[in-house]
Formats: C-alpha cells, structure tokens, sequence
C-alpha cells in the first residue's frame, strides 16, 4: 500500500514516515505543505495519506480543505486527518463532508502503532475512523445517560467500537466473541436507541456520532 | 454717522415744512395739492402720502442707528428719508438749490438708486461682494453724470414753476434734453434689471437662516425700484422719446393707458408710497426680532437652570440665536485641542464664508467656540449676550466633554489591552503548538519505534521504553489541555458555532445548542463569547448542580447576542468569582454588556452577554 503523508515540521513528518515504512507500507510521498500533497496526489495517487490539520499558510484549518479536496477529486484515495486537538464537531462535519474512506485521530495516536496501521489500512479501503477520545467523550455525557443506562456493559463497549468506525470482525476480535454475538448485540442497541442506520460501516458511525452528539 | 443722520432729519424736518408752505400758499404751481392749507379741498392725503415714507425712512433710520452706532444701514436710511423730500428745494425760486432738489428727484429718483445700496448692503452695511460693488459704481455714474447732465439741462423746475429756474441752462436745447431724460430713464431701468439678477442670485446661494430674515426687507426693496420703474414710464410717455427708444417705450404707455382703468391710474401714487413704507417698517421689524432676541437671552438663562433640564445645551443655544445650523464644540484642557459635545475630537474651526465661528473664553483659557450662520455676526451683542448667559452651562458641557473623551480613550485602551492579551494567547499556543507538542509527539514516535526495534532483543527494554511511553501521553494530553485553555485551536480552525459546540461537549451537563450566525466574526469577538461560554457552563456544573443548560447565540445584526440559561439552584456572583469579574471587564472592554440575573424558570441562572461585532 502506498502512504503519502503531509506535515510542516520536519521532526514529526520524518520520524512518522520511518513508522509508516517499519509497519510495511510503502512511503509514496513525505512533503511539508497543501500544493506539494495535491500536486503528489494528482500525479500518482496513493492509497492513503495522512494530512496535518494545521498547515501554511495559514495555519487553521488547510488539511480539513485539502482533505475534502482530495475525497471530492480521487475519491480511491482515502485521508487520515490528524490534530493535536480532537472535536466532536470537526469528526462529525468529515464524515458528513466526505462520507467513508477518512479518518480523524489525536496526533500522538499515532505512536500507537497497532493504532496507525488500522487506520491506514481502514481508510485506504474505504473504511471510517474516528478518534476513541471522541467516542469516549460523547459517551460520558449525562445527557444521553438516560437512554444510554439500558445498555448493558458490553452494549456500550461495542457502540464505542462501532462509533470509532470498526467493523464487525473487528469488534468481534478486539472483545473475544463471535461473530454472531456481535450482530445481535448491535441489533439491541440499534433498537434501545431506535436507530435505523443501515448497513455500511460510516453510515452507521455518522448515526451513531450524530445520536451521542445530538441535541 | 451721527452727523449723517442728524442733517437727515434737519433736512427732512426742513423739507417737510417747505413743501407744507408751499401747499398752504395760493399758487401758480401745478402741483397736486392745488390748494394750501385751510381753504377748501387742501389735499391732506396726498401731502401725508408723499411725505410718510421719507419720515419713515428718517425715523427707522435714527432707531437703527442708535441701537447699532457702528452699521451704516441706520444713516444709509436716514439719507434715503432726505432723499424723499429733497425736491422741496426747489420751490425756494434758489437756482442752485432749484437744480439740486432738480437732479435728486425728478424722474427716476436717485432714492432709487440710493434703496438699492441699501437692499444690497443689508444687513451688515458692508458691500462684500464685488458684483455690487459694480452696481453701485454704475449707479453713482448714472446719478453724477447722466442726471446730473440732465438736470443742467432742464430749464423749468417742479410743477413748471417759472419762478423756480434751475442754477445753470448752459446746454438748453429741448431735443438735448430730451435725449438725456431719454438717457438717464433707460440707464436706470437697466440699473433695476440687474440690481435684480443681483437679489435673486443672492437669495439663491442664501441658507435658510439668512433668507427668513431678509426676505421681507428684499421684497420690499425689490417692489419698490419695480413700481419707480412703472410710473418713471408713465410719466414719460407724455414727453417725446426719440428714434427707436421710443417705440417701445411709447407703445408700453399708450397700451397701459388704453387699457388700465383710471382707478387703477390714480391708484399708483398710493402703491409707491405704500411700498416705500414698507422698507423702513421691516427693518423697524428686523430691529424688533433682534429685540426678541434679547428676550431668548432671559429665556435661555431660566432654561439652562432648569435642574431636570432634557433639551441638549446646542438645542437651546440654536433656539435662543435662532441659527438651526449652529455647532458648539467644546475645548478639552488635557488634550488641548477641540471636542463635539459627545467627545469627539475635531480640528479647531476656522471662519469660511458661510460659516462664522465665535471663539469664547473663560477667565482660565479658551472654552468652546460656536460654528454659526455668518449673518449672526450682525447679531454681536445677541451671540455675546446668549455667550454669557450660557458660560457656566458650556464650562459644564466642557468637563463633559473632556470626561467623555477621556471614557473613549480609556474604553479604547482596554480594549488594545483585551486585544494585545489575546494575541498574546493566540501566540503562546501556536508556540506550545508548533514547539513543545510537536516534539512531544514526535518524541513518541521515536519511542514506538525504539519499542519496536528492542521487541526481539529485550524484554525488559520494552517495558521500561513502554513506561516512559505512557507518562510521556500523559504529558502530551497535560500540555494539549493547558494549550486549549490558552487559546482554543477550534476557534481559528472551524469557527465560533463548532468552538462551542464544542464545548457543549466536553460540558458534563447537557447543553442544548442553538446558534444563529453568519460566517465569521471578529476574532477578539469570537475569543471574547468562548471564554464567556466556556466560564458559564463551568459554573453551572460545579456551582449550580444544574441539569441541563440552554446556549444561543445570535450575531446577525452587527451584535453577538449570547444566552446561557441553567436550571441549577443560581448564586452566581460577579463580585465574588474572579472568573465573571474578569469576563464582565473583557466584555465591557469591546463595548459591550453582561449581566447575570435569576432565569425565569425555577431558580436557575442566567448568563447575558452582548458584544458589539463592528
């Protein structure tokens, strides 16, 4: 698999592209601003990169519209967006900006190297990733607890995953259980909280993101 | 001036009495009064009617000039009245004299020209304007040269007198003379032409102060050269007008004649000496508004007492000098320079054309200075008068003002203060962002791969690399929090709605967001409504025990208006939390407002804030 990535500091983007490479992916490209990502996609698009949120000129938010760009243009190539700062809000207008194929981690995430070849591997096919900070912090909002207190221990544990954009082997091997036993879990919760969201994997994170944040 | 006026009335007392001892004397005269005084059909009306507008004119004239020893428009009427009557001379059978009442009266009358310098040089008595100055150089001309020729030229006097002869025939000759009546009629009717353009170009460029008060005094003027015109024609058309001159002239009266009934005919000695009335009655009038004036000074003075008084101090100055235009502004001692009655700093004025400036000083320096119509400079006394009256009340306005421009600087230096602090923020994060937490994580990379490397050779290596791995993300998620509560990144990287939609998040009470905004705001705006937003919620959860909390915003019409609104048990003090103190400055400081009351639904609390976003 091919990675491009994008970052303005040098220390971060270097030491992340020996990780890249170390876990077996191939590095097409490693470059410090917008212009020299979208020229790299265009000529010879990877199956993924990783784009800094913050980049020049203007520091703000630059990968968010390099990433929607990209989605928009090369919809093969899938984006991991990275920031030192995670938000529900900025999680939830990606997914609804780009639909599947982007993902959204805290920066340092990526140290966690079982962590980044997920994500990499997840949005190059087409898959959803979203931060479990995110996750976590809807979850332990009081608000929804209402509803949310019916779910049993494990319910909960898998909506987090489901939130987070796995799939359900995944959710099927990070908690040791069937198959089998994780539809009918998701089919429990979809009904405790009388959701109807399909079958797609970001479709179903997009439903699940909007309830936990919903108003 | 006095001498001029003096000799006037000697001349118009003098005059009058001729012109009676004529009337009374049985005489050889054609005149209109065919006989004197006491025998019967002595025509009283028409003695009163000649004589009345010139003691008019003597008597406004002598007012005038007592009330304003230094305008010449008080002796410029009192000659005017002589100039009425000057033509008694001529019954004195004197032929200097014969020749001088001659030359001053007879025909279009050199009081006629005489009211048209005074129509041009009222109200101030000064001729400005070098277009009048023309007119008045081309009228003396008609009068010195053309009449004056004439008049030596004409050897019978007033009423064909025999006895009266003038001083000198030296030139006799009737077609001559004729020429130079001829001459002299249609120089003068050419003067009355342009002497109008003058007037209605001056009413043209006049505001609106300048024309309420000349307007009757120019309309009187400008009916008066208009009726002399007339009847100079009718009296004319009896005498021979020669060559192509006559035609017009000619045809106008025979065609007036024929037409005009002889009512009508009688009726115009009445309308001149009606008109000549009325110049002298609106400038007595114009005198009298002036004394109004006088009154607006006591009115003013009991008005600028009133303890509960509402209208502004420019309102009642405008009333009592009658100049809706009038400005004051108001000198402010420290920063030595001039203020507009709310504060505002402006150049010091200078007099123009159209606007005069009265500069007033009290006994400790300059105080303020009026910018007003230039026709109050004829007012002197008035502007002085009202000047005194209001000295306290602009010394006060003064202090005012000064306290008001020192509020604007002070409100403008708290606001670069808010400003320079927030950039300040702004760049310590991005420092901590760019600096510190890039390396940090960067750090962590090269840990992972360390651990990934060491994996085969050594256990303990691992768990010890490990270890350092999770104090260092302890470290990372220390300085990510402290970074935020810097300044949040949310807000330059997606806006004021997602900033506190996210914060409605990471609240652990449950907050309904409503926001109404469109596209950006100013950032120091946006940091201002976060920090608010963000200290609001906290209170409500940690102090209020509040349940649920409502958060609108709306910043659609040049306003962010914030609403944060708990259902906790309240107590929020401003004056106690550091944390609302310091927020109630930051908002007051971008001219703002934030105030926290009871909400009306059961005991909660409610936050709020509007800040001004231009």
């Amino acid at each position: 698999m091919r990675v491009g990535i994008v970052d303005d500091a040098v220390l971060f983007r270097e030491g992340l592209a020996r990780l890249v490479a170390e876990l077996g992916f191939e590095v097409a490209f490693s470059v410090g601003t917008v212009e020299e990502l979208l020229a790299a996609v265009e000529t010879h698009p990877p199956d993924a990169v990783i784009v800094d949120v913050r980049l020049p000129p203007s520091f703000t938010n630059e990968g968010i519209v390099a990433a929607r760009r990209i989605r928009s243009e090369q919809p093969q190539v899938g984006v991991l967006v990275l920031s030192q700062y995670v938000e529900g809000s900025q999680a939830a207008r990606l997914l609804a900006e780009n639909g599947r194929g982007v993902g959204y981690l805290l920066k340092d995430r990526v140290a966690d190297l079982d962590t980044l070849s997920d994500a990499i591997s997840r949005i190059a096919t087409g898959g959803t990733v979203i931060d479990p900070e995110v996750v976590s912090r809807l979850l332990s909002r009081r608000g929804k607890r209402d509803t949310l207190d019916e779910l049993t221990p494990r319910e909960r544990e898998v909506l987090s995953l489901m939130a987070e954009g796995q799939s359900n082997t995944a959710i099927g091997e990070r908690l040791h259980i069937g198959h089998k036993t994780v539809e009918t879990h998701i089919s429990m919760i979809f009904s405790k909280l009388e959701l109807f969201p399909g079958d797609e994997v970001d479709r179903r994170v997009h439903a699940v993101l909007t309830y936990l944040r919903g108003n | 001036m006095g001498y001029v006026v003096g000799a006037s009335v000697v001349v118009l007392v003098w005059m009058t009495g001729l012109i009676f001892s004529f009337s009374i004397e049985p005489v050889e005269y054609s005149n209109g009064y065919s006989s004197g005084l006491g025998q019967p059909g002595f025509d009283w009306l028409g003695f009163v009617r000649d004589i009345a507008p010139a003691w008019a004119f003597g008597i406004a004239g002598t007012i005038a000039w007592r009330r304003r020893p230094t305008n010449r428009i008080g002796p410029l009427m009192a000659i005017i009245g002589a100039s009425l009557v000057i033509w008694g001379l001529q019954g004195l059978s004197i032929p200097p004299l014969v020749s001088l009442g001659l030359w001053m009266s007879q025909g279009p009358q050199a009081s006629g020209f005489l009211l048209g310098v005074l129509v041009l040089a009222y109200p101030s008595g000064r001729i400005v304007s070098r277009l009048d100055r023309a007119w008045i150089a081309l009228g003396l001309g008609w009068l010195m040269i053309v009449q004056f020729a004439w008049a030596l030229a004409t050897p019978v006097g007033l009423w064909g007198c025999i006895d009266c002869r003038p001083m000198i025939v030296v030139w006799y000759h009737e077609g001559i003379r004729l020429a130079l009546q001829n001459l002299s009629v249609l120089s003068f009717l050419a003067l009355a032409v342009v002497l109008f353009a003058l007037l209605i170009r001056r009413w043209l460029s006049a505001n609106a102060t300048a024309r309420r008060v000349l307007a009757p005094v120019w309309l009187a003027g400008a009916l008066v050269p208009a009726v002399a015109v007339t009847r100079a024609i009718i009296d004319t058309t009896s005498e021979r007008f020669m060559g192509v001159v006559r035609v017009p002239i000619d045809f106008m009266g025979v065609f007036l004649r024929g037409r005009v009934p002889l009512a009508v005919w009688d009726a115009l000695p009445w309308v001149v000496a009606a008109s000549l009335l009325l110049v002298p009655i609106a400038l007595l009038w114009g005198l009298l508004r002036a004394r109004l004036g006088q009154a607006a000074v006591s009115i003013l003075a009991i008005e600028l007492r009133q303890p509960g008084r509402t209208t502004s101090l420019t309102e009642s100055l405008r009333r009592a000098l009658r100049d809706s235009s009038l400005e004051v502004l108001l000198w402010s001692r420290p920063a030595a320079e001039y203020l507009t009655t709310d504060g505002t700093p402006v150049p010091t004025p200078v007099a123009t054309p159209k606007r005069a400036v009265t500069r007033l000083d009290s006994d400790d320096g300059p105080l303020a200075a009026l910018v007003h119509d230039p026709f109050l400079e004829e007012q002197r006394s008035l502007v002085d008068g009202v000047s005194a009256v209001a000295q306290f009340a602009l010394e006060n306005e003064r202090l005012h003002a000064e306290v008001k421009a020192q509020l604007e600087e002070v409100r403008a230096s708290r606001e670069r203060i808010v400003r320079a602090g927030d950039e300040e923020r702004r760049r310590v994060e991005r420092n901590i962002h760019d600096g510190a937490q890039q390396r940090l994580v960067s750090l962590s990379l090269a840990l992972s791969m360390a651990q990934a490397k060491a994996a085969k050779a050594s256990p303990e290596v691992v768990e010890t690399l490990a270890a350092a791995e999770v104090e260092l993300k302890e470290a990372i998620g220390e300085l990510r929090e402290l970074a935020r509560g810097i300044h949040p990144a949310i807000l330059t990287e997606a806006g004021l709605r997602a900033a506190l939609e996210s914060l409605a998040e990471r609240s652990p009470v449950p907050v309904t967001v409503h926001t109404n905004l469109d596209g950006p705001l100013p950032p120091l705006v946006e940091a201002t409504a976060y920090f608010v937003v963000a200290e609001a919620l906290t209170n409500a959860a940690r102090h209020a025990s509040a349940s649920t909390v409502s958060l609108t915003a709306d910043g659609t019409d040049g306003w962010l208006r914030l609403m944060v609104d708990d259902d906790g048990h309240g107590g929020a003090d401003p004056a106690r939390g550091s944390g609302l103190r310091g927020l109630l400055d930051r908002v007051a400081a971008l001219g703002g407002r934030l105030s926290i009351e009871p909400s009306g639904t059961g005991g909660g609390t409610r936050l709020h804030a509007e800040i001004p976003c231009a």
